[in-house]
């Protein structure tokens, strides 16, 4: 699975060097002009953003950058260490207005939302992650067509780690086990899966990730998970499932696991 | 992002080629205030050989189209790919500013205008 990272500091100068490589990174893969177009956008703005309002001391930070394709998609991962947003949930205004009436608050984040297919946010730790998601195929990326549930990719140290958010369920299981199938099929070992905004798992999620765990373990690979709330910790306990996965309480210690066991 | 200044007449035409961005925004906007201030009132920005344009370079282009009706100038883009084009209609700014095919449709338009 094609996958690059890219580290810059938090100043404006940095964000070309992150659409270089992605042009570079989209070209090499044959995305098309409007993908590599419309992913560069919300880059920018994603970063601009960070570079504005995330920190609030002088200091140099890091921002990462990861692109990731997987199977239809291009996945761009932004991290920072400032201060908490949450994109996703920010109600951007519709631009309107004349030239002397215009405001333009948010104008950012309404082409990012207007341009991606979907956008999947979770603050883990002192870390903001976000990820911006475009299909590469046709126009068949249609508003309405997403589900209640998010799926987000990217690869770390050979490490796939696979965000799952919102309800997983009977109407969702089957295409998420398509997913990581799929990023078996292509290669991967080692998943390790983040919960964190997963909102409910049905005995049809658990079995579709049983299924996965037992398709990476027949490949001497593995799966495990981290990041389980309160209540899905409980829906794993009544269905007697939580016996059956590996959980890690962190992130760390989840790819503590998984290095170990290519070991 | 590279500017480039052509005079022609009474039209200034400016092109900018590459992204107009978080850190490319600021500078062309200093270049397009400075030529307004000069007393340059007809303006053309030819998009194009521009890559893309974020929300800054569209906070730029409204603060330009202010700057140009205070000075009772006027302002032209021209250029505009496809790709570009969706991006101001992502912005609703399609509406806000005088928009020709061409660099020679921009000048001729503008060189009608009245005015000095």
């Amino acid at each position: 699975m094609p996958n690059e990272e890219v580290r810059i500091v938090n100043q404006l100068a940095e964000i070309a060097k992150v659409v270089d490589a992605l042009d570079a990174f989209g070209r090499s893969n044959g995305l098309s002009e409007r993908v590599r177009h419309d992913m560069s956008v919300a880059v920018d703005e994603i970063i601009s953003n960070i570079i504005h309002h995330s920190h609030r001391d002088s200091a140099s930070h890091e921002i990462t950058v990861r692109m990731n394709l997987v199977a239809d998609e291009l996945h761009v991962q932004i991290v920072d260490d400032g201060a908490a947003f949450d994109p996703v949930s920010y109600d951007a205004p519709r631009p309107s207005g004349s030239v002397t009436e215009r405001a333009l608050g948010g104008l950012g984040l309404h082409l990012v939302k207007s341009l991606m297919d979907d956008v999947c946010y979770y603050r883990l730790g002192d870390s903001n992650h976000l990820t911006l998601i475009k299909k590469t195929t046709g126009p068949a990326s249609v508003a309405g067509g997403r589900s209640a549930l998010r799926l987000s990719v990217t690869v770390e140290d050979g490490i796939s780690i696979v965000g799952i958010s919102g309800r997983f369920d009977s109407s969702i299981a089957r295409e998420i086990k398509e997913r990581l199938t799929q990023l078996i099929g292509a290669g991967t070992k080692r998943i390790l899966l983040n919960l964190y905004g997963l909102e409910y798992i049905s005995s049809a999620g658990f079995w579709s990730l049983l299924a996965i765990s037992r398709e990476l373990e027949a490949r001497r690979g593995c799966l495990v998970l981290y990041g389980i709330g309160d209540e899905v910790k409980r829906l794993f306990d009544v269905s007697g499932f939580a016996g059956m996965f590996k959980i890690c309480p962190t992130r760390e210690l989840g790819l503590g696991v998984l290095r170990e066991s290519a070991n | 992002m590279e500017i480039t200044e052509i005079q022609s007449g009474t039209v200034t035409a400016v092109a900018v080629k590459g992204r107009i961005d978080g850190a490319t925004a600021g500078p062309l906007r200093d270049r397009l205030s400075k030529l307004i201030a000069s007393g340059l009132s007809r303006l053309v920005v030819d998009f194009r050989e521009v890559a893309y344009i974020s929300s800054a370079g569209f906070r730029t282009l409204l603060i330009i189209a202010k700057q140009s009706e205070d000075a009772a100038g006027h302002l032209a883009l021209c250029g505009i790919s496809s790709e570009v084009r969706r991006l101001f209609e992502i912005a609703a700014f399609t509406d806000l500013f005088l928009i020709l095919p061409s660099r020679e449709e921009a000048i001729a338009e503008l060189a009608k205008s009245g005015g000095s």
